[in-house]
């Protein structure tokens, strides 16, 4: 019986700690991952604002810039605009994001900003198309360091509260 | 039916239209008779107007399968037509689209009419377009052939005027000469030749990215999308040719560039709007330019036994220049 109890302590005190591990690393990931998007869409913008290449290909440089999520974003994007299979650019954004959502740790503000990308590829003249994504760029600029500031006061705590909380309720419960 | 003209409308334009119009279009070619197919020459898109097809014989308008009631165009399908002619990049396009026109792969061609909007009584930006005219290119090698020996001065082709209607061949006369020149034609003893295209509208050589859709001879240099006055001074230049080819000269800025690409040395081979020598002479710069410039012969053009029909090659003597430029 005795040895039950501390295999469920043991287990307890693991799963507090896993979730506090992996609540801390989302809330370090989250600016790496708004920082990836930035660099991504500065390098959209040059392509298409001075390069003045297809959007696909745009995309597609993008996604060979970045690793992870974000260049997989960007990567599907570019694929559902060659098959042509989507109505409209905006669209392959979305279904692009869509896709890699579960894999993002992106709150839903940055979603939201990432999303309002969509509207911005229908526009026909690339000087506007610029001034967005510099819009954008901003934006999730200032996400990130908001970001920064919450991962520097919350990740280690919430790193602790996970351990530190499994060991107080197991104490309770043994 | 398998014909490779065919075969490229099929595989290189038709994708290029939005599903709901794709089929039908696809369907009437499949039904229709090959002399119909054959003879297509454009496809007109127009909002709220069935898609019609133009042939060299008569117009035929698109219908709904089954139901015998016209098949009307919506602007969706012009705005999912012109983003997938665009690959969902139409601002990688607006120079051209600002000239009312997109280069498709094959050399077909899209004029576009909208909403414009203007900017010092320029084009600025197209939007809300409603009416989209897809010429389907026919490059016709050879067509050149009989022309070639007729204006020639050294072996080489000499300053020549080619001029006709809209819609008469000019461009595809234009281009072909372009490629003899440049490869050479033993048969009528023309020698090859350093060729520069100036294609402002990519109609000649109907560039895409770059590279030539149409075959325009391989000792051929084209500056695609580079306007006529800045192009030839530029090809003169960096290019060192033989012959300059440009479509439809016209304008003062053309007239002063061409007056000194010829002061070069260089043969120019180029076209103009008009129904004869007459009507060329009748336009102030063009009638500066043929007084001017010692153009060896006119080449006229008309569609009296179907488009490309050489009327007259007159050597551009004075008495070819008619009274009224005198």
């Amino acid at each position: 019986m005795n040895a039950i109890r501390w295999i469920g302590a043991v287990l307890l005190v693991g799963a507090g700690s896993l979730w506090g591990y992996v609540t801390a690393e989302a809330l370090k990931r989250r600016p790496e991952q708004l920082s990836s998007f930035q660099r991504s869409l500065e390098l959209v913008k040059s392509e298409v604002g001075y390069g003045l290449v297809a959007l696909s290909t745009a995309w597609e440089r993008a996604s060979r810039q970045e690793d992870g999520p974000v260049g997989e974003t960007f990567r599907q994007a570019a694929l559902l605009l060659n098959t042509g299979e989507v109505e409209s650019a905006q669209r392959a954004w979305e279904l692009g994001l869509q896709s890699q959502v579960a894999n993002l740790v992106l709150c839903r503000e940055d979603l939201e900003v990432l999303r309002g990308l969509g509207p911005v590829l229908m526009l026909m003249s690339s000087q506007e198309q610029c001034r967005h994504l510099e819009l954008i760029c901003t934006r999730l600029r200032m996400l990130e360091s908001a970001a920064i500031k919450h991962a520097t006061r919350y990740a280690q705590l919430t790193l602790n509260l996970g351990i530190l909380g499994a060991l107080a309720l197991t104490i309770v419960l043994l | 039916m398998t014909h490779a003209w065919f075969d490229g409308v099929k595989s290189q334009v038709l994708p290029l239209l939005a599903p709901r119009l794709r089929q039908p279009l696809n369907d009437w070619m499949e039904q229709a008779s090959s002399q119909a197919v054959l003879g297509m020459e454009e496809w007109r898109l127009r909002t709220g107007q069935p898609p019609l097809i133009i042939t060299s014989q008569r117009d035929y308008p698109i219908m709904r399968g089954s139901c015998n009631t016209p098949l009307m165009v919506e602007s969706e399908d012009l705005e999912l037509t012109l983003q997938l002619m665009t690959r969902y990049s139409p601002y990688a396009h607006q120079e051209e689209m600002r000239h009312l026109f997109l280069a498709l792969p094959g050399g077909h061609r899209v004029g576009l009419a909208g909403q414009v909007l203007s900017e010092n009584g320029s084009v600025r930006l197209l939007q809300h377009v409603s009416s989209m005219n897809i010429r389907l290119a026919r490059s016709v090698a050879g067509c050149a052939q009989t022309v070639i020996g007729r204006i020639l001065q050294d072996k080489r082709p000499a300053s020549t005027l080619i001029i006709s209607p809209p819609g008469c061949g000019k461009t595809t006369l234009l281009r072909d000469l372009a490629r003899l020149s440049s490869n050479g034609f033993d048969k009528e003893g023309v020698v090859a030749s350093r060729v520069g295209i100036v294609d402002e509208r990519s109609e000649v050589a109907a560039c895409l990215r770059g590279i030539p859709q149409h075959d325009v001879g391989m000792n051929t240099d084209v500056l695609d999308g580079c306007p006529k006055p800045i192009g030839m001074g530029l090809m003169i230049r960096c290019m060192n040719p033989e012959i300059i080819v440009v479509d439809e000269i016209g304008s003062p800025q053309d007239t002063e560039a061409v007056l000194d690409a010829l002061n070069a040395g260089v043969r120019l081979l180029t076209t103009a709007h008009g129904q004869d020598v007459d009507d060329i002479m009748q336009r102030p710069q063009l009638r500066r330019l043929t007084q001017t410039v010692q153009f060896s012969h006119f080449v006229i053009l008309s569609r009296r036994r179907g488009p490309g029909t050489i009327e007259r090659i007159l050597p551009a003597t004075r008495d070819a220049r008619g009274s009224k430029s005198e």
